[in-house]
């Protein structure tokens, strides 16, 4: 258990015992800052707190993200996942506690991040490659330059055959990759992205996978992904933070194994399903 | 036998074929038009005029012979320049007044919607020729008075429009355009008049109408000697009935010109915001 709170007994951010893990064991697992193959630490989350009047939704939330890394955050609905992104983007405010982006508190939403969501913000008049090449068009970069960009970036992403189509025009899967596009054409370094592929269906979210996986070996973007989906998470994600509900604390897991992965193979591991366990366990889910 | 099934039942479709049927239809279209049109004159021509006095109902002959003769000598131009000119500036007032209140409304503190919200729906719903012995008292009769009314009359139409527009508008994009450095130039530019562009067409093809109606009211309600609404007010004091109608005709005309145009600019509009 890595236990970041001093909650109130009783209180319902108080932290509770979770199954499967000793304080001891998490400690062992959990990546220290010496042997880290990260970055410096680019989101650091201390004491953070947030609540909607009465209705407390993180409490005592601490959480260092270092640069280049993935990670994972999964959770019961409503225990704060979103909730953290919208901290981080700064679309939010917290209640109590800190949060900084690159060493300063965040004030405000960010240009250094790039937010995607399960509803894609595409532009419905705007073509595929306008629509990728709208980061660009709002840094004033002249037009041929800022096609030529997008382009590339379509092309990176498999949607290089669409760039004429508007958004109505293409199935969900290719929506999802332009949007990819789109955030990699705004140069932010800290991609949030809370459940990007939920609403596609099983096989093309593994190819999506991969390609966020392949693109990320391409960009060593930071990448703070919320998901309810235990495998994709783990499939993905360097560290997996398991956020219960009703509790400040939470579960991290370190997942050995460097990537890039092959998102198709290693998810059939007997590995992962061993991890999928432990922290469905941690979910406080029985089995 | 299952390839020939197949043939016979494809669909048979040529580019002469696809494109007559818009052509077949404008025609249709058309003729419906001319059929109204020739029906009016009828019932005009051989069945009010015979009935009805020539003093106050003139001939289709005298009405046309009346409008030619203004088309000569120049008081057609002069009449419907006066006329558009009243109703473009009072649109443009109006709409430029009508879409930054809207987007204040909208985007700006809840206080400045809270306050300009009633003051709209109370404009809405006011008579607004009752202003204009106000306006008479305030500015005179001249063209300044008529295009402030014209402006008075769409202004709600064009803010009512655009407040649901804006209200339409997903906050998440709005973030989207931020996240990415944008401003609010570019949140306005890139977001909020594309998305709305189809509210406002909209706005602006019921406003084109109101604008050439009012213009018209205005002239005769100020009692003014200048355009077509002032020509429609003098001509009845000497029984001219060609007159009057003649200037109700070209009024009737320009107006769905007018209308037409800003019907063309509210379907573009909205082919854009499909989505």
């Amino acid at each position: 258990m890595h236990d970041t709170t001093s909650g109130t007994p009783g209180s319902r951010t108080a932290t509770r015992d979770l199954p499967h893990e000793s304080d001891d064991q998490m400690q062992t697992e959990s990546a220290s800052p010496t042997d880290s193959p990260f970055g410096d630490t680019v989101i650091d989350a201390k004491n953070l707190a947030f609540a909607y009047g009465d209705h407390v939704i993180l409490d005592n939330f601490n959480l260092e993200i270092k640069a280049g890394e993935i990670v994972a955050l999964i959770g019961p609905s409503g225990c704060g996942k979103s909730t953290f992104l919208n901290l981080i983007a700064g679309i939010i405010t917290p209640t109590a506690g800190g949060l900084s982006v690159h060493g300063a508190p965040v004030q405000g939403l960010s240009s250094s991040v790039s937010y995607m969501t399960q509803q894609d913000t595409l532009l419905p008049w705007r073509t595929a490659l306008d629509n990728a090449a709208l980061p660009l068009e709002i840094k004033h970069v002249p037009k041929q330059a800022r096609y030529e960009r997008a382009r590339a970036e379509l092309e990176r992403v498999g949607v290089a055959e669409a760039e004429k189509r508007r958004p109505h025009e293409l199935s969900g899967g290719m929506r999802s990759r332009l949007s990819l596009a789109r955030s990699l054409l705004g140069d932010a370094d800290i991609f949030l992205m809370d459940e990007p592929f939920a609403a596609i269906d099983a096989i093309l979210r593994v190819k999506l996978q991969q390609l966020l996986v392949d693109l990320w070996t391409e960009t060593h973007k930071t990448i703070v992904y919320v998901t309810h989906d235990l495998n994709e998470a783990i499939c993905l994600g360097h560290r997996v933070i398991v956020m219960p509900s009703g509790t400040s604390g939470f579960y991290e897991k370190v997942i050995d194994r460097p990537q890039p992965r092959d998102v198709g193979t290693f998810r059939t591991e007997r590995e992962v399903q061993d991890i999928y366990a432990e922290l469905w366990g941690a979910l406080g889910q029985d089995h | 036998m299952s390839e020939r099934t197949i043939v016979r039942a494809a669909p048979v479709s040529t580019g002469i074929l696809s494109s007559a049927r818009p052509l077949r239809a404008a025609i249709g279209q058309t003729g419906k038009w001319v059929l109204s049109l020739a029906v009016l004159y009828a019932l005009w021509r051989w069945v009010a005029v015979p009935n009805v006095s020539s003093l106050f109902l003139a001939s289709p002959d005298a009405v046309f012979a009346k409008i030619w003769q203004w088309t000569l000598d120049g008081t057609l131009v002069q009449m419907v320049w006066t006329t558009l000119s009243e109703a473009v500036l009072g649109m443009a007032f109006g709409a430029i007044a009508g879409i930054t209140l809207a987007l204040i409304a909208t985007l700006g503190p809840k206080e400045a919607g809270g306050v300009i919200n009633p003051v709209f729906a109370a404009l809405y719903a006011m008579p607004k020729f009752a202003l204009i012995p106000l306006l008479l008292v305030w500015l005179g009769r001249d063209t300044p008075s008529r295009v402030i009314f014209v402006a008075i009359t769409v202004m709600p139409i064009i803010f009512l429009n655009m407040v649901t527009g804006l209200k339409t508008v997903d906050p998440a994009k709005v973030r989207m355009i931020r996240l990415f450095g944008g401003g609010s130039w570019q949140v306005a530019t890139k977001l909020l008049l594309p998305q709305t562009a189809g509210y406002l067409g909209t706005a602006l093809t019921i406003s084109a109408h109101n604008a050439i109606a009012s213009a018209v009211g205005a002239e005769i309600l100020f009692g003014a000697t200048d355009g077509l609404g002032g020509m429609m007010y003098t001509s009845a004091f000497t029984f001219s009935t060609d007159a009057v109608i003649g200037a109700l005709l070209v009024a009737t005309i320009f107006s769905t010109l007018f209308i037409g145009i800003f019907q063309i600019f509210s379907r573009i509009g909205s082919s854009r915001t499909i989505g």
